[in-house]
Formats: structure tokens, C-alpha cells, sequence
């Protein structure tokens, strides 16, 4: 439950975010890189997350 | 700034943007890193505590620690991306003709303020500090006549460059329009 909570919570987030960068931001290719960044990063702590979950 | 640039005069051009030191970017981040790593100190001390009093755990409390450290982390991952949001959309920029404060205060709220160049009165620059001195930061205040007050922008990286610069575009936008002195 907390960890489709968090992913719907984190989903919006990056949404927000582009939103900011693109809209707000001075280069595309920052906001495109931040962007990959931010997911990238989420999605190996989510995977870890998820890993912790299974084995509990 | 898109929304900001689309609303330049025909004749009006950057002269160049600025942003806050990266000194300021770091001690935030170096303040979430350490709340960050503080479920770790707090999980070695527990599991001293437990183990000192010789405490039986029927559960298993390293892959449940780290579900919740996983989490946790997740919340500091988003917290770090607005830490950078906001030093990254804190922008001033200068134009031939004016002066723009973009201040992104947090999602979903910021503001513009801006003001002519030529209505410009005073600037001052202010470093206090060992750091500040050393790594040429610190605060820059901008006196305008009329309705648009004072500015104070502060956590400026070379606040006496920006100064240089305000002082130079403000004379030239002066003589535009006085066609004579500098104005200030």
C-alpha cells in the first residue's frame, strides 16, 4: 500500500517538476537530463524498495 | 526564461543571467544528505541498545529497516530535486533595458519583478563572513525610484562583477534615453 502511495506521490512529483523545468527553465537539454536523472534515480531506489518488500 | 524573454522589446537583448553561488546549492544539499543518513545512526544505536539488553526480535529487522530506509530515501531523492528546482529556476537577469528578479520561491509559487534600468538609484554589495569572502559571494541591494522598492538578492556569486555590470548597462540605457548623463 505505502509503496503504490509513494510511486503515484513520486509519478506527480516528476510531473510538477517537468512541468517547472520546461515551462520556467532556460535550456531543454538541462531539463531533458535533469528529468532522466530524477527518474532514473527514482526507479533503482523504488526497485530497492521493492526488493525489501518481497523479502520481508 | 521563456515566459520572461518572450516579453522583451523588439530592440531589448540579455546581457547575461545569474544565478545564486554554488555554495548555497551545497549547504542544502549537504543538509538533506545528512537527514538522509540519519535513519542509518539511528539503526546502529537501536541495534546496540537491543543488543545490550539482550533483547529477542522474532522479525526480521535488517529487510525491514530497509524498506523503510528505501522509502526514506525516496522522500530525500524528491526533497533534493526541489532543493534544485528552486536553485535553478533563481534567476536575475540583465537586459539593455532592464533588470529581472526571478524569484522561484517553491513549486507553484514564484514571482517576476522587474524594473528599468534607468529608474535605477543606488546598488550596494554586501559580504560578510570568512566564506563569503573567500569564495566571492554575498548580497547585492538595488535602490529604484517609484513603486518598484529595493531588491535584495543574496547567496549572489561575484556580487562586484554584477555590480560592475548593472552600473555599466544602467549608464548606457541613461544616455538611450537622456541622451547625456549617466543618469545615476
Amino acid at each position: 500500500m505505502i509503496f503504490y502511495f509513494l510511486v503515484i506521490f513520486f509519478m506527480i512529483h516528476a510531473v510538477v517538476l517537468a512541468y517547472h523545468w520546461k515551462n520556467f527553465g532556460d535550456s531543454k537539454k538541462v531539463t531533458v537530463s535533469a528529468l532522466a536523472v530524477y527518474l532514473l534515480g527514482g526507479a533503482i531506489l523504488f526497485l530497492a524498495f521493492a526488493f525489501s518488500i518481497y523479502n520481508i | 526564461m521563456k515566459v520572461v524573454e518572450t516579453n522583451f522589446d523588439a530592440d531589448e537583448l540579455m546581457i547575461f543571467r545569474v544565478r545564486r553561488h554554488w555554495f548555497v546549492l551545497t549547504i542544502e544539499v549537504l543538509g538533506v544528505l545528512l537527514v538522509a543518513l540519519m535513519p542509518l545512526v539511528l539503526y546502529e544505536v537501536l541495534l546496540i541498545l537491543l543488543g545490550s539488553f539482550g533483547t529477542d526480535i522474532n522479525f526480521p529487522i535488517g529487510i525491514t529497516f530497509m524498506a523503510g530506509y528505501s522509502a526514506w530515501l525516496i522522500i530525500m531523492w524528491m526533497m533534493l530535486f526541489n532543493i534544485w528546482t528552486n536553485y535553478y529556476l533563481d534567476t536575475w537577469m540583465l537586459t539593455t533595458k532592464r533588470f529581472i528578479a526571478t524569484d522561484h520561491i517553491r513549486l507553484f509559487n514564484r514571482s517576476v519583478a522587474t524594473f528599468r534600468l534607468e529608474r535605477m538609484q543606488d546598488v550596494t554589495v554586501t559580504t560578510k563572513g570568512i566564506l563569503p569572502t573567500l569564495l566571492k559571494f554575498g548580497s547585492l541591494e538595488i535602490q529604484t525610484a517609484g513603486e518598484e522598492g529595493n531588491f535584495e538578492i543574496r547567496g549572489l556569486a561575484d556580487p562586484e562583477e554584477l555590480k560592475a555590470k548593472i552600473l555599466d548597462a544602467a549608464g548606457t540605457a541613461s544616455k538611450e534615453m537622456y541622451g547625456g548623463g549617466d543618469g545615476i
